[in-house]
């Protein structure tokens, strides 16, 4: 193997700015070399560090405003990301005082939550997106035309009584919202029945993605927010959303 | 119709850029925008055009959220046919890159992470420990507010020019090519500036750290 670059070659790469010989000889030593594949990796990060910095920069120019993710073509950032989760953005997610009500483990999922699931404790709503994918993931689910499904969003809330949800179905970059029967329980978590229809939106046998979308009493989700919801958003202005995925399989005969 | 084509300002010739005493970063530039709404408008040229300018940055993206190179290829390539068929499909009406093929294709590397841990679970419960996260421990990765405001207090000395251009490339996204023609200064300029800054950045946090 060839010897382990410098890191001045790393930038180089990072920068975009290696001749096509250099860069191609730099990328054939990553294919075998795990350790400089993880120290790409590393300087990849500094540079969402960068990004972060930078955007740092502009808020304090601005002012103080909160800050804006690179290239964010949506109110809200996506995801919490190094490169693009501005500080405390997720205020924007509940009102200031929901938040801090609203807060700790939350988790959407499917029908089933692995027994013994232990939910790791977040104190802000952005991370609780993440939380949700996670269990999400640990969620095997699934229904039939006709057949009923349910979702839950696990959560600890002292303030349940001033928070309202829908369910959202997201298909090809937007989202609409279903006709689901919504329960909110007094720790704060939520509940939504709904029912797979012949004809209607969940219909179509495969995977589909849901959102529970969390809001304070009485906000309104607009047009703006199901576009924000169906493009991936976690946040869009008072609103929270929580992603899951629900599979529709043939009834059986 | 009319040939949007013939509508794009040329990117000009380098000649003398604005004045730098009290720039902030470049947030855009004509041909960029001229290229963005081509795009919109179904222009394939344009798709490439764009694509070429910001393909890198996405990969960079990605390998930064513990993707392999090749996955990371793989997710941007991806992403961008999924932008653009959305564009195709009238489901977008601003572009805003390379922030839009990023988040898409984040979104396509969870998704894939979701399906490798489901498998992993099959296997043992403990490997699903063992299947990269894309979005692994943000909390540790996010700058301290010390770290932030000592590469922000770095960032007040340096020269205009220099927090110009990184300004332009890091806040609003610009790729070096268009920054150099805008400022009118090489590409190569632009990288070895950015190199520089990002230099000095890393020193002033590390020497924290």
């Amino acid at each position: 193997m060839s010897p382990h670059p410098e890191r001045a070659l790393f930038e180089s790469w990072i920068s975009g700015s290696l001749a096509r010989p250099d860069q191609d000889a730099f990328e054939a030593h990553l294919h075998g070399c795990p350790s400089c594949t993880a120290r790409l990796q590393e300087e990849a990060r500094f540079e969402a560090d960068l990004d972060e910095v930078a955007q740092a920069w502009g808020a304090r120019e601005q002012g103080g405003l909160a800050l804006s993710p690179l290239g964010s073509d949506l109110p809200p950032e996506a995801l919490p990301t190094p490169a693009n989760r501005p500080h405390r953005s997720w205020g924007r997610g509940l009102k200031a005082g929901l938040m801090a009500s609203f807060a700790l483990a939350a988790a959407a999922l499917l029908f089933v939550l692995p027994g013994g699931s232990s939910l790791p404790d977040y104190g802000d709503l952005a991370l609780q997106g993440q939380a949700a994918q996670r269990a999400v993931a640990e969620a095997s689910s699934w229904t039939t035309v006709g057949g009923s499904y349910t979702l839950t969003l696990r959560a600890r809330s002292d303030a349940a009584a001033e928070v309202q949800a829908r369910v959202l179905h997201a298909e090809g970059g937007v989202a609409q919202a279903l006709d689901a029967r919504v329960e909110l329980s007094a720790n704060g978590s939520v509940r939504a029945r709904g029912q797979v229809e012949e004809g209607g939106p969940l219909a179509r046998i495969g995977q589909h993605d849901l959102i529970l979308a969390v809001g304070p009493e009485g906000a309104h989700l607009d047009e703006g927010g199901l576009q924000a919801a169906g493009a991936g958003a976690a946040h869009y202005g008072d609103w929270s959303f929580f992603r899951t995925e629900l599979t529709v399989k043939p009834a059986t005969p | 119709m009319m040939d949007l084509r013939a509508s794009i300002p040329a990117l000009p010739h380098p000649v003398r850029g604005p004045s730098v005493m009290a720039a902030p970063g470049l947030d855009d530039s004509p041909h960029l925008a001229a290229l963005r709404d081509l795009a919109l408008a179904g222009d394939d040229a344009a798709w490439g055009e764009l694509y070429e300018l910001y393909n890198h940055r996405v990969v960079v993206a990605l390998l930064g959220r513990g993707c392999s190179l090749q996955r990371a290829r793989e997710l941007a390539q991806s992403a961008w046919e999924r932008v653009i068929k959305k564009a195709r499909a009238g489901h977008l009406e601003t572009l805003k890159l390379p922030g839009l093929v990023i988040r898409e294709a984040t979104f396509r590397a969870l998704d894939a992470w979701r399906s490798e841990a489901r498998m992993a679970r099959c296997d043992s419960p403990d490997a699903l420990d063992q299947v990269a996260d894309p979005q692994a421990d943000p909390e540790h990765r996010s700058l301290s507010r010390q770290r932030l405001a000592l590469a922000l207090a770095r960032l007040e000395t340096l020269s205009p020019r220099a927090r110009q251009i990184f300004l332009s490339h890091h806040q609003h996204g610009l790729p070096a090519e268009v920054v150099a023609t805008e400022l009118g200064i090489s590409t190569q300029r632009v990288r070895q500036t950015l190199c520089e800054v990002r230099k000095a950045l890393r020193e002033a946090i590390e020497d924290e750290a």
